[in-house]
């Protein structure tokens, strides 16, 4: 679990509190991982099947050649589980006191920080699309303002109508074009 | 050949090097918590560096001589063929 006062994050001010912060959904990461979970169980099955087919394979004298091929495949796998995981876990949106913040990672040498004040914000929108989507809750929040980064797209978030009211919330505190009559709607929705 | 398939390993394992000390520090510096970095970091370079060193002595371990030499009558026709 995450401790939010312990939170840091670029650009952080010294009196800002972090209120919410949120990855893409697990079973997001799951879908980018498949591939590579997948060939692992072929690997590791391959890897206890094949000599008892093949014995000169893992007895014989290119066993060395075997086992260096077997090890070069579960370290490559290795690095790509963690580029993956690098690629997914760390777009991250932080809901502040003062601001949003999206940091996305879009390889491993690019990085993408915006920032949206919450008075910009004109109205709050979320979207849950799909069977598995709707069966474990998580989905869009669009952030519409007025600013020159039009929309604001939280990605396969976990619980998104909550993150939606909270925003809204925030939004209104803090002055806000997000109206009450807006509130309703999205609460309909 | 030989000299040749050492030289190619050895930039390989510089490249795949030169990746997971960039992952461990992109761990450590984007990380919203410095001690899931830690952590995080700790279980990627454990294993990492465990399949690398592994990954080194099996490849030195390896008779290429006899692989090639052995690779090079799989690909030519075998005596009775040639009568």
């Amino acid at each position: 679990m995450l401790n939010l006062s312990k939170v840091r994050f670029p650009g952080k001010h010294d009196e800002e509190q972090v209120l919410a912060v949120y990855h893409r959904h697990w079973f997001d990461l799951f879908i980018h991982l498949f591939l590579s979970v997948f060939l692992s169980v072929l690997l590791l099955g391959g890897f206890l099947i094949m000599p008892s087919f093949f014995p000169e394979i893992a007895g014989g004298p290119n066993a060395a050649f075997f086992f260096f091929l077997e090890n070069s495949f579960l370290l490559f796998l290795w690095i790509t589980l963690f580029l993956i995981w690098i690629d997914i876990y760390f777009d991250v949106w932080i809901i502040t006191n003062e601001r949003i913040v999206n940091i996305e990672q879009k390889d491993l040498f690019t990085r993408r920080v915006s920032e949206l004040r919450f008075h910009t914000i004109q109205d709050v929108t979320s979207e849950v699309s799909g069977i598995i989507p709707s069966i474990l809750d998580f989905g869009d929040v669009l952030v519409q303002t007025a600013g020159e980064n039009p929309r604001f797209i939280f990605h396969n978030i976990p619980n998104p109508v909550g993150v939606k009211d909270l925003i809204m919330k925030l939004a209104e505190r803090r002055g806000g074009s997000a109206t009450k009559t807006q509130r309703a709607d999205a609460r309909v929705i | 050949m030989i000299g040749i398939i050492n030289l190619l390993y050895l930039v390989l394992i510089i490249g795949i090097s030169a990746i997971g000390l960039y992952i461990c520090y992109h761990i450590l510096r984007y990380s919203l918590s410095k001690q899931n970095a830690v952590i995080t970091t700790f279980v990627f370079a454990t294993l990492f560096l465990f399949f690398l060193f592994t990954n080194v002595i099996l490849f030195f371990r390896i008779d290429w001589d006899r692989l090639l030499g052995s690779a090079g009558s799989f690909t030519s026709f075998p005596s009775s063929y040639s009568r």
